[in-house]
C-alpha cells in the first residue's frame, strides 16, 4: 500500500516536473563547426608523397622535383602529356607539315588549290538520325509556353547554310557527302552541358588529323588562349575533344581519305537553344 | 659568246622551275574541310568514382565513404552519372598505381575518380584523389586533404567541389548548408522552426524551439549569419541569428512591421520592406552603421527586395502598376523599369549570384510556377509548377535553385510541403529528404 502511494507520488512528480520544466527539447545549440583544412595540389602519377603537414596549398612533387612549376602554371595541355604519350606524339607532330605536298601530288588532274569549304549541313536526312534523348529539341525547357519568345537564333543559322551549299561546287558534293557523315556521327558522341554560363555562345574550333582507319591521330583545339583564361570555355571544349575522341574511329570510305584526313570542326551549339 | 647565252638562259629556266616548285609547295595544295558541328545530345557524363584506398579497415571504410557522399553529390547536380561499381575492371588499389585508361574505356567511363586515405601518425586523416580524363588519358586534376577523421563528410564534399569544378569550369556548390523552415503539427496549429541542414540532408539541427513563429530566412553571402521574420512577442520584425555564436538580435526598432529580409552581396547591409501606415516600401540598413535608407516610394506595395551580385541594381515585386509585376531599380532607388508583362502575378525575386538570371515564383489561371528570365525581363521559361511551388533560392554558382512544394491537402486535411532543388535548365528536380516538413529554403555560400 506504502508503495503503491510512492509509486504514485513520483509518477505525479515526473508529470508535473514535465509539465512544468517541458520535455527535454531537440532543439541543437549551434556549435562552432571551423574546422581547419589543410590542401596540398597533387602533380601526376605519385608513387609515395612525402607528406609535409605544414601549412595550406603545398605543391607535392611526386617522382621527379623539377615538374612542379611547370605544372601548375599550364594546365592541362602541356604539362601532363609528355608523360603518358611518348611514343605517338613525336611521329604525327613531324608528318603533317610534309605530308601536304605528297597530297598535293595525287589529285593534280583536279584543281590543285581547293578553298577551305565551310559546309553547313541542313538536316533533312532523317533517315540517318538516331534520335538521341529528346531534351536534345528542348534544350532548356519550358513548363508553359510564352508567346513572346522569339526565336533569334534560327535565322542567322540557316543564312549561314545556304551559304554554305550555294559555294558548293561539283567537287564539293562529295565533301558535302563526308561533312555529313562526320556530323551524323559526332551527334551521337557530342555531350553538351545547356546550363553552363554563356552555354549557347560558346563555338570551339578544333583541328583534326585522321588516320586512314578512321581513328584520331591529332587533335588541337584552336584558341590556346582562351583555354588557359576561361574555365567555361576550357570546359566546353573538352567536352568537344571528348566527343572526338568517343566517335573515333570515324566510319568513313578510304578512297576519300583525301577530303577527310584534315579537318577543322566548329562545335557551335547555338542553333540547339531555341531562346 | 654564245654559249654563255645558252648557259644563262639554262640557269634562268632551271631557277623559274625551282620558284615556280617552292611556290607549289608552299601553298595549301590540301583542302580542309570545315564542319559546323551543330547537334549534340544531352546526357549526364559517365563518371567512374572509385572507393578510396586504404591500408586500414577504418581507412578502408572512410574511403568508400567518402566515395559514396561524392558519388551521391555528382549523380544529384544532374550532370553526372556514377557507373555501378560492380561494372569496374580495376581495383583501387592497382589504381594508386596508375589508371588503366583501356579498363576504363571498356565501361564507357568518361572521367575517372580514384584516391586514397591515411590516418597520420598525428591522428589527422589524409584524403587524397585524382580526378583523370579517360579518353585524353591524362590526370586533370589532384588534391590532398589533411583534417580530423570525424570531418570526413566536409572533405567529400570539398572533393566534389573540386571535381565539378574541374570537369564544369563552375564553382561547386557541395561544401554548403541550407537553412529553412521546419513545419510540424496540424495545419491550424503548425510549429514553424528555424532548421539548417547540408545541402544533402545530412547534419540535419533545428534552431529555433518553436516558440515563435519564423519565415523567410536568407544566408548571409559571406558570413555565417542567417536574417529571417520571426514573430517573437507576437510582433513581425527582422532578426539577425549568428550559426557560430548562437546569438539572435532584433535588427533595428521599426515603428512598422518589417519583412522579406535578404542580405547585399557584400553581407554589410539588409534590404526588406518596411510596413508602416498601410504602406509598404524598400529599405536598407547598414549593419555596421545601422543607418536606415527608404528606397522607394510609392503607395502600391513595394516587397521582396533581392540585389544583384554586383550590388549596382535591386529587383522587387510591386503592385504599382496595377497587378503584382517584377520591376529592377538602381541600388540607390532610381531608375525603375518594370521588366515583367506577363499575365498572372509575380513574386519573391532573387537575382542569380552569377548574375545572368532572376529567379521569380508566378501565379497564373490557379497554378505557381517557379521560373527564371534575363534581368531585362527576356527568356522568360517556367522551370516547374504545381499546386503550390515558391519562395526560389540560388545555390552559390547559379546553377541550381531550391523551393518548396506543397499540395493540396489530402482526405484528414493533411498537407505536406517538401523541398526540391532544380537544374536552371528546367530538368532534374529532385526532393531534398527532411526530417519533417520543410518551407521556404535558403541556401547558404560555399562554407569557408
Amino acid at each position: 500500500m506504502r508503495d503503491g502511494a510512492a509509486l504514485s507520488g513520483l509518477f505525479h512528480g515526473v508529470v508535473i516536473g514535465v509539465l512544468v520544466i517541458g520535455l527535454p527539447s531537440s532543439v541543437d545549440p549551434p556549435t562552432q563547426t571551423v574546422i581547419p583544412i589543410e590542401m596540398i595540389l597533387l602533380e601526376e602519377e605519385e608513387p609515395e608523397p612525402e607528406p609535409e603537414p605544414e601549412q595550406m596549398a603545398e605543391e607535392v612533387a611526386p617522382e621527379p622535383e623539377p615538374p612542379k612549376q611547370e605544372a601548375k602554371a599550364v594546365p592541362e595541355p602541356v604539362a601532363p602529356e609528355p608523360e603518358p604519350e611518348p611514343e605517338p606524339v613525336p611521329p604525327p607532330e613531324a608528318k603533317p607539315e610534309p605530308e601536304p605536298e605528297k597530297l598535293a601530288k595525287p589529285p593534280p588532274p583536279k584543281p590543285k588549290r581547293r578553298p577551305n569549304i565551310r559546309v553547313a549541313m541542313p538536316d533533312k536526312n532523317k533517315k540517318h538520325e538516331q534520335p538521341k534523348p529528346d531534351q536534345l529539341t528542348t534544350i532548356l525547357r519550358n513548363v508553359e509556353k510564352l508567346r513572346d519568345q522569339p526565336n533569334r537564333r534560327r535565322e542567322p543559322m540557316a543564312k549561314a547554310q545556304i551559304r554554305g551549299a550555294a559555294t558548293l561546287s561539283a567537287s564539293a558534293l562529295e565533301q558535302n557527302e563526308m561533312a555529313r557523315a562526320i556530323q551524323d556521327q559526332l551527334r551521337n558522341c557530342w555531350r553538351i552541358d545547356p546550363g553552363a554560363r554563356g552555354a549557347e555562345d560558346i563555338v570551339v574550333e578544333i583541328k583534326v588529323l585522321l588516320n586512314q582507319d578512321g581513328s584520331v591521330q591529332r587533335v588541337d583545339i584552336v584558341d590556346v588562349v582562351r583555354m588557359v583564361q576561361d574555365g567555361f570555355f576550357r570546359s566546353a571544349a573538352e567536352n568537344a575533344k571528348r566527343a572526338i575522341s568517343r566517335c573515333s574511329p570515324f566510319r568513313l570510305p578510304l578512297r576519300k581519305y583525301d577530303i577527310w584526313r584534315q579537318l577543322t570542326l566548329r562545335f557551335d551549339p547555338r542553333q540547339m537553344f531555341g531562346t | 659568246m654564245a654559249s654563255v647565252m645558252k648557259l644563262f638562259l639554262a640557269w634562268r629556266n632551271y631557277f623559274v622551275l625551282g620558284i615556280a616548285a617552292i611556290l607549289c609547295g608552299a601553298t595549301p595544295a590540301r583542302a580542309e574541310l570545315v564542319i559546323d558541328i551543330t547537334r549534340g545530345f544531352v546526357e549526364p557524363l559517365p563518371v567512374a568514382v572509385t572507393d578510396f584506398f586504404g591500408e586500414s579497415p577504418d581507412e578502408t571504410k572512410v574511403g568508400a565513404d567518402i566515395a559514396g557522399v561524392i558519388a551521391a553529390n555528382l549523380e544529384r547536380s544532374g550532370l553526372f552519372r556514377p557507373i555501378d561499381k560492380g561494372a569496374f575492371i580495376q581495383d583501387p588499389n592497382t589504381l594508386r598505381a596508375g589508371p588503366r585508361f583501356g579498363d576504363w574505356r571498356l565501361i564507357n567511363a568518361q572521367a575517372l575518380i580514384g584516391g586514397s586515405t591515411q590516418v597520420q601518425v598525428d591522428g589527422r586523416l589524409r584524403v587524397e584523389f585524382r580526378l583523370w580524363d579517360v579518353f585524353a588519358e591524362t590526370q586533370m586534376t589532384g588534391l590532398a586533404y589533411f583534417t580530423t577523421p570525424t570531418n570526413w563528410r566536409r572533405v567529400a564534399h570539398i572533393i566534389s567541389d573540386a571535381i565539378y569544378k574541374r570537369l564544369t569550369g563552375e564553382d561547386g556548390y557541395f561544401d554548403t548548408r541550407i537553412v529553412y523552415i521546419s513545419e510540424t503539427g496540424p495545419q491550424n496549429r503548425r510549429v514553424k522552426r528555424l532548421s539548417i541542414m547540408d545541402q544533402d540532408g545530412a547534419n540535419h539541427r533545428f534552431l529555433t524551439d518553436g516558440g515563435s513563429l519564423v519565415l523567410t530566412p536568407r544566408f548571409s553571402p559571406t558570413t555565417q549569419e542567417i536574417t529571417y521574420l520571426s514573430y517573437i512577442s507576437k510582433t513581425p520584425r527582422v532578426y539577425l541569428f549568428n550559426l557560430n555564436t548562437g546569438q539572435q538580435e532584433v535588427l533595428g526598432d521599426f515603428p512598422g512591421m518589417t519583412f522579406a529580409p535578404r542580405f547585399s552581396p557584400d553581407g554589410n547591409k539588409v534590404i526588406m520592406s518596411l510596413a508602416r501606415q498601410g504602406n509598404t516600401e524598400v529599405y536598407t540598413m547598414d549593419l555596421r552603421t545601422r543607418k536606415v535608407v527608404r528606397l522607394t516610394n510609392h503607395p502600391a506595395i513595394d516587397t521582396s527586395p533581392s540585389y544583384s551580385p554586383d550590388g549596382q541594381e535591386i529587383v522587387f515585386n510591386s503592385d504599382r502598376g496595377g497587378s503584382q509585376q517584377l520591376y529592377v531599380m538602381s541600388a540607390d532607388g532610381n531608375n525603375v523599369r518594370r521588366i515583367t508583362f506577363n499575365k498572372g502575378r509575380y513574386a519573391t525575386p532573387v537575382w542569380s549570384p552569377r548574375g545572368d538570371l532572376i529567379a521569380f515564383t508566378r501565379m497564373h489561371q490557379g497554378e505557381f510556377f517557379i521560373g527564371v528570365m534575363r534581368p531585362d525581363g527576356s527568356g522568360e521559361r517556367m522551370l516547374t509548377k504545381g499546386y503550390l511551388v515558391e519562395a526560389p533560392t540560388w545555390a552559390p554558382n547559379g546553377r541550381v535553385l531550391s523551393f518548396y512544394r506543397q499540395g493540396r491537402a489530402d482526405k484528414n486535411g493533411t498537407v505536406s510541403s517538401k523541398l526540391h532543388t532544380i537544374d536552371l535548365t528546367g530538368f532534374n528536380e529532385r526532393e531534398i529528404v527532411t526530417p519533417v516538413d520543410g518551407s521556404d529554403p535558403a541556401w547558404s555560400p560555399l562554407i569557408p
